[in-house]
């Protein structure tokens, strides 16, 4: 049997050298997403989400970045071992990004269809006539009013949720196999994000493209992906299918994250749970397990020794000293 | 039924817009259009909307921070919108603002210390070391220790940042505190930190909020009353808790059902909105909304609808009702 798997991440790191130490952004991180899948890796900031996403894209500024473990296999290739122009075909045509913030994603001095049609351009051997037409057939995909006179448009005479389609339209006009989307809504309002993961959805069901959506906001997860992983200071502490990992999460952090989202449902009287003191710095983690020094559960060893990520159960990965094949914890009430 | 701490009735605030070219027609941006509510003593209204429907505007001109096109602010049973800079200033004492972004409302160049006892040092309050003594209290009050008095904002995470924000306000113990968006900039952990840290103040001091966020869920867990605001107006406005079960505009419904779901398993209902917010420069005819209502009549093209009360304590602005 073929395998279903589009990309597959394996124990990547990703450093920074700086002046005051190495920045250990992304330390030991693994996924893998099957054909038409979506995965979500959610996590909050500064915790390793975007710089996955761009070491995948071979995006990492080198130096100070370096990438100095792991694979990356797409599609039976590892694109850390590719040679530049390799990359260069893959990037764009087969793995395309959407970029966070729409505003600073398009170059506001060309029009959104050149920006669209350059895209066409670098990757397939055809007219400016029917790049044109590609581009334009993009916009309409997408939902844009009247995409022909709208193709001569620049993106400050589009609205936060139009130009945040033109980023998608870019995205897909290649047909692309795996779609990376770095926090697609965050800078936008609640109806329009709606119709933009709406959108998604549909293109998904039309192209079979496998989705890597990068987010923090839980309701973003819950809505559209089939997995999640979720990351904390650079490394992947759970990762399982949405609703598994909803109904029955192992690692303490994702306990504490659940907790401290207001739900509509609860009265007025209900006091959040919160997550004690702040994320680490990432130049001085030491051996343990990066979330020891906020965890109500955390025990010597694990501030001693870093958890290996175990699959306790077919396809759910944790890395908890105390969420092990013979050993269980349980959630205390109030924590 | 407590005391009005704030009455706002008829709010207007345009602002002017110059035409780029030299004999070009002037227009208005119609910020907030006819804005009116209430606040009673220790209650917090949430004031929702999505972006550019004006609700920071209105956190502003109450602060006196923008000049009033017209309509009244009552503070206490004192109008204090037509009130000069000199006149406001003894009021700011009472009135504090809580601004959306921790990072650029804090001065990088001066202590914690400092900042937090400067608005004591402006109205000349109590001795040296009676300021000094309630800034190290009140950052204890926020959960921070008195020993990061002498160090700088870039010490800080965002999550700490809003805590010394929020000290900062505190020091004149005010009555209102205006709160635009003040956990938008920050994570969900550290969210949850903050806003438990308001209620817990406002259990301990029995300060006043107007709580402006676009954020439906964090309006809810922190308000009593709410108003929601499309294109400057309030669409619909009353108790929290009727609001959310009941919600009767058809903007209040769909706000409602885009927000995301809170469990994988639910799938959604959504009502779509079709097309865009109309730019406030360029208001439509009749209710703001008409353009992209689904259940418009003809009447909605020609006169606006005023808010309507429906209970006791909720009010909306459709002809539906």
């Amino acid at each position: 049997m073929m395998s279903r798997k589009q990309i597959e991440v394996k124990n990547l790191k990703t450093h920074f050298n700086t002046a005051s130490g190495v920045v250990k952004a992304v330390d030991g991180v693994s996924f893998s997403i099957d054909k038409g899948k979506t995965l979500g890796i959610v996590g909050e900031s500064g915790s390793g989400k975007s710089v996955t996403a761009s070491s995948i894209m071979g995006l990492i500024p080198s130096p100070p970045g370096e990438i100095c473990g792991g694979e990356i296999i797409f599609e039976g290739k590892d694109l850390l071992k590719c040679k530049k122009d390799e990359l260069l075909d893959i990037r764009g045509k087969d793995i395309a990004m959407i970029f966070q913030d729409p505003m600073t994603a398009l170059n506001p001095v060309f029009t959104v269809g050149a920006q669209i049609s350059e895209a066409i351009l670098a990757h397939q051997k055809i007219s400016k006539e029917e790049a044109k037409n590609l581009a334009i057939k993009a916009l309409e995909t997408v939902g844009i009013p009247d995409a022909k006179s709208r193709y001569k448009s620049y993106p400050h005479e589009f609205s936060g949720g139009m130009r945040q389609r033109a980023v998608i339209a870019m995205g897909i006009v290649c047909n692309p196999k795996l779609l990376i989307a770095d926090e697609p809504t965050t800078a936008l309002d609640v109806t329009i994000q709606a119709q933009i993961l709406e959108l998604m959805k549909d293109l998904q069901n039309k192209l079979d493209t496998s989705i890597l959506i990068i987010t923090h906001d839980l309701g973003v997860i819950w809505e559209i992906t089939d997995y999640v992983m979720v990351m904390y200071a650079g490394r992947t502490v759970e990762y399982a299918d949405t609703i598994t990992l909803y109904d029955r999460a192992k690692h303490p952090y994702i306990w504490g994250l659940l907790d401290s989202v207001p739900n509509l449902e609860d009265g007025k009287d209900k006091v959040l749970n919160t997550i004690k003191g702040n994320p680490p710095d990432l130049r001085a983690t030491g051996d343990g397990c990066n979330f020891a020094g906020r965890c109500p559960y955390a025990q010597d060893i694990c501030r001693k020794k870093q958890p290996e990520l175990l699959e306790i159960e077919p396809d759910h990965f944790v890395a908890c000293h105390f969420q092990t094949f013979d050993k269980t914890l349980e959630k205390r009430r109030g924590e | 039924m407590g005391e009005t701490v704030l009455q706002v009735e008829n709010l207007m605030k345009h602002f002017l817009v110059k035409s780029s070219k030299l004999f070009g027609k002037v227009r208005y941006l119609k910020a907030v259009n006819d804005v009116s509510f209430s606040i009673n003593k220790g209650e917090t209204l949430g004031l929702i909307g999505e972006s550019g429907c004006g609700k920071s505007t209105v956190g502003k001109t109450i602060m006196g921070l923008n000049n009033i096109t017209s309509g009244t602010v009552n503070f206490k049973g004192r109008d204090i919108s037509k009130l000069s800079n000199k006149e406001m200033k003894p009021l700011r004492e009472e009135i504090q603002m809580i601004f959306q972004d921790p990072y650029s409302s804090l001065d990088p160049k001066k202590t914690i210390g400092y900042q937090v006892r400067e608005p004591m040092d402006i109205f000349n309050i109590g001795t040296d070391k009676e300021r000094q003594e309630k800034a190290k209290e009140i950052l204890e009050t926020v959960g921070l220790s008195y020993y990061y008095m002498n160090r700088y904002p870039h010490e800080f995470s965002g999550g700490q940042r809003q805590r010394i924000n929020i000290a900062r306000a505190l020091t004149l113990d005010p009555e209102l505190l205006i709160c635009d968006e003040p956990t938008s900039a920050l994570d969900v952990s550290i969210q949850a930190q903050v806003l438990n840290l308001l209620k817990e103040l406002q259990r301990k001091l029995g300060l006043t909020y107007l709580f402006i966020s676009h954020d439906l869920s964090v309006v809810k867990y922190l308000s009593d009353n709410i108003a929601i605001m499309y294109l400057g107006k309030i669409v619909e406005i009353g108790d929290v808790e009727e609001i959310y079960k009941n919600p009767l505009h058809p903007y209040t419904k769909a706000l409602f059902s885009a927000i995301p779901t809170h469990d994988p398993k639910i799938k959604k209902d959504r009502i779509e909105l079709k097309g865009e917010i109309p730019s406030p420069l360029d208001l439509p005819s009749g209710c703001e909304f008409h353009n992209r209502c689904p259940y418009k009549k003809a009447i909605c093209e020609e006169k606006s609808p005023i808010l309507k009360s429906i209970d006791s304590n909720h009010s909306v602005a459709c002809y539906l009702y």
